[in-house]
């Protein structure tokens, strides 16, 4: 499908402004494409292991919530949840990577020491410690686990549009204006050559009428 | 690319009681126990709430909800839902994310 133009100078200087603009952007597109890679990389090798880590982990946090779940009745085990419940806050920071959004996510999870935790260790066994223990390592990879993950599929995604648009710019876009440029450069030419002949003609008619007079 | 924000927001837990006990018993507040059928409507109402900024949710429950939901959550920019593996201790996360890379760079990477 070529756009059909005028084939004019206004109209050959304009579609040349555009095909600059069109390298132009495919530059750096190609550029930015580049620097998401990059990134992707970066943050691939972190995660990499995360994912099979947390689901093992969370194999054997499961296995444990079964063993203290015969030790201790399902009512019990709501209260010392209750009892050692706190407020787990998470910032967000969001990094901005060629436009991305990546959230840096930090959290103050900590293990506590007995004390402060909120049942008393007298009523419990050691099958609910080890139980609550699983699950806090599991909340912490589990954290780490998401954000890495967002930011693999958010730059994936990016990475997969701006793949797009380099394309459609190097294979369809400069070709497609190319074309056009040249056509219309072509007519020109030809308009001029057209011009320049009937003048010719004119000149040798008018010479001939001279020389007859 | 200096713009930093700083969000605070909640753990979310979201799934069937065998799910979030665990979670509980590590002391996590926010957990939604839910029954078969009404996980979607929870989850809609917890992104909605913009109190949280983890939703972890069961990943069976993730993979049966509605295509227009799991689409939404793909495109959701905050809070962040990730889906954690059932009892069986298997996942299939990592392999939707192997397709996404597959799809994107044209090879698969992590495929050794």
């Amino acid at each position: 499908m070529t756009e059909q133009s005028n084939p004019t100078r206004m109209e050959l200087l304009k579609i040349k402004e555009r095909i600059t603009l069109a390298t132009k952007g495919h530059k750096l597109l190609k550029q930015k494409r580049d620097a998401l890679i990059l990134e992707f990389f970066k943050i691939l090798k972190k995660s990499k292991d995360i994912r099979s880590k947390l689901n093992v982990k969370m194999k054997n946090a499961y296995s444990a919530l079964a063993v203290a779940n015969a030790y201790h009745s399902a009512f019990e085990l709501e209260a010392i949840s209750l009892a050692n419940a706190r407020i787990m806050d998470v910032d967000v920071q969001v990094k901005n990577v060629m436009g991305v959004k990546i959230p840096h996510l930090i959290s103050d999870i900590e293990t506590r020491p007995y004390p402060s935790k909120g049942y008393s260790i007298s009523g419990t066994t050691s099958m609910l410690e080890q139980c609550i223990e699983e699950y806090e390592q599991v909340l912490d990879m589990a954290l780490q686990l998401a954000e890495t993950e967002i930011a693999i599929k958010r730059l994936i995604s990016e990475i997969e549009k701006t793949k797009r648009r380099v394309n459609s710019l190097e294979f369809i876009m400069i070709p497609r204006l190319d074309e056009q440029k040249k056509m219309i450069a072509f007519k020109l030419d030809e308009l001029e050559r057209d011009g320049f002949i009937s003048l010719k003609v004119i000149k040798r008619k008018l010479e001939r009428e001279r020389g007859l007079l | 690319m200096g713009d930093k924000k700083m969000v605070i927001g909640k753990i979310a837990v979201l799934g069937e009681r065998h799910f979030t006990m665990g979670f509980m018993l590590a002391g996590v507040q926010n957990v939604f126990t839910v029954v078969e059928g009404n996980s979607e409507q929870k989850l809609i109402e917890l992104i909605d709430s913009k109190q949280y900024s983890i939703i972890y949710i069961n990943e069976r429950l993730s993979e049966q909800m509605d295509w227009k939901l799991k689409k939404r959550i793909s495109n959701l920019a905050y809070p962040v839902i990730v889906p954690l593996p059932d009892i069986k201790g298997e996942s299939n996360e990592a392999a939707n994310i192997k397709v996404l890379i597959k799809r994107a760079l044209g090879f698969d990477i992590i495929a050794k």
